[in-house]
C-alpha cells in the first residue's frame, strides 16, 4: 500500500492521536480523580516510547513499510497523542493552587520519564 | 464527558494542530538551521502560551464544551508535542551533542512553563 502524501498522513495521524489522548484523559479522570495530570503523563510516556521505537525500526530499512508510514505514525499519531501545552499548563495550575512540591515533582518526573521512555523504546527496537 | 461532538472537535483540532506543527518543523529546519529543532520549540512555546491564556480566561464549566474540545484539547494539544521533544533530545545526546540536548530540553521546559504562566496570568487566572 502506498503511503499517503506527507501532510495528509500527518493530519489523519494527528486526528487519531488527539482522539486517543482525549479518551485516555477521560479514563484517567474517572480512575484517578483529583490527580488531573495522570492522563497527560500517561500519553506523554507512551508517545515518547513509541516514537523512539518506531524511528529506530524505520531507520533500519529506509525503504520499508515503517519508513513510508513515518509521517502518519510519528509526526501524526505520536505528535497528536502527546501534548506539551497541557503539561506546561498543568504545572502552572498545580503551582497556582498551592501545591508547589507536586508541581516540581510533576515536572521532574515528566522530563526524566519522557527521556527514559524514549531510551526504552529504542532498546526495545534493538538499539 | 465523552460525546461524539467533542470527540469530533478534538480530532478536527488535532489534525489542524498536527499539520501546523509538521509545517513549522520543516520551516524551522530549512530557514533557521538544524543546531536545535527550532520549529518544535516554536510550536511548543506558542501552544503553551495560548493554552495558558485559555485556561486562565475561561471558567472550569466552559471546558466541557465543543470550543474547548476543538481549540484547547485538539488544536493546541496537537500543535504541541512531547514525543518529538524526547526523540530529538535523545538524538542530540547520542550524536553526541550532550550540551545541545540539555540546552534544548531545559529551554523547552523552562520556557514553556514560563509562557504558560504568563498566558494564564495575563488572562486573569492568577488570583
Amino acid at each position: 500500500m502506498t503511503a499517503l502524501p506527507f501532510y495528509a498522513a500527518v493530519a489523519s495521524g494527528s486526528a487519531l492521536g488527539a482522539g486517543l489522548r482525549y479518551l485516555v484523559a477521560l479514563a484517567a479522570v474517572a480512575l484517578m480523580g483529583p490527580a488531573f495530570w495522570a492522563g497527560t503523563l500517561t500519553v506523554n510516556l507512551l508517545g515518547s516510547g513509541l516514537i523512539a521505537w518506531y524511528s529506530t525500526r524505520a531507520a533500519r530499512s529506509p525503504h520499508g513499510t515503517l519508513a513510508r508510514w513515518h509521517g502518519f505514525w510519528t509526526v501524526g499519531v505520536c505528535g497528536g497523542f502527546t501534548t506539551f501545552s497541557l503539561f506546561s499548563v498543568e504545572a502552572v495550575i498545580l503551582w497556582q493552587h498551592g501545591q508547589p512540591a507536586v508541581a516540581l515533582g510533576y515536572v521532574a518526573a515528566s522530563v526524566i520519564g519522557w527521556m527514559a521512555a524514549a531510551r526504552l523504546g529504542q532498546r526495545l527496537a534493538g538499539d | 464527558m465523552l460525546t461524539i461532538t467533542t470527540l469530533i472537535g478534538v480530532m478536527a483540532g488535532g489534525a489542524l494542530g498536527g499539520v501546523l506543527r509538521a509545517w513549522s518543523s520543516r520551516f524551522g529546519a530549512r530557514h533557521l538551521g538544524e543546531k536545535l529543532p527550532w520549529g518544535t520549540l516554536g510550536v511548543n512555546y506558542a501552544a503553551a502560551l495560548a493554552l495558558g491564556a485559555l485556561a486562565g480566561g475561561m471558567a472550569q464549566s466552559e471546558t466541557a464544551g465543543f470550543f474547548w474540545a476543538f481549540a484547547a484539547t485538539g488544536a493546541l494539544g496537537g500543535l504541541s508535542t512531547v514525543s518529538s521533544l524526547a526523540q530529538q533530545s535523545l538524538g542530540l545526546w547520542q550524536q553526541p551533542r550532550r550540551g545541545a540536548a540539555v540546552v534544548y530540553l531545559a529551554l523547552s521546559v523552562a520556557g514553556g512553563i514560563a509562557l504558560a504562566a504568563a498566558g494564564y496570568a495575563l488572562a486573569g487566572g492568577a488570583s
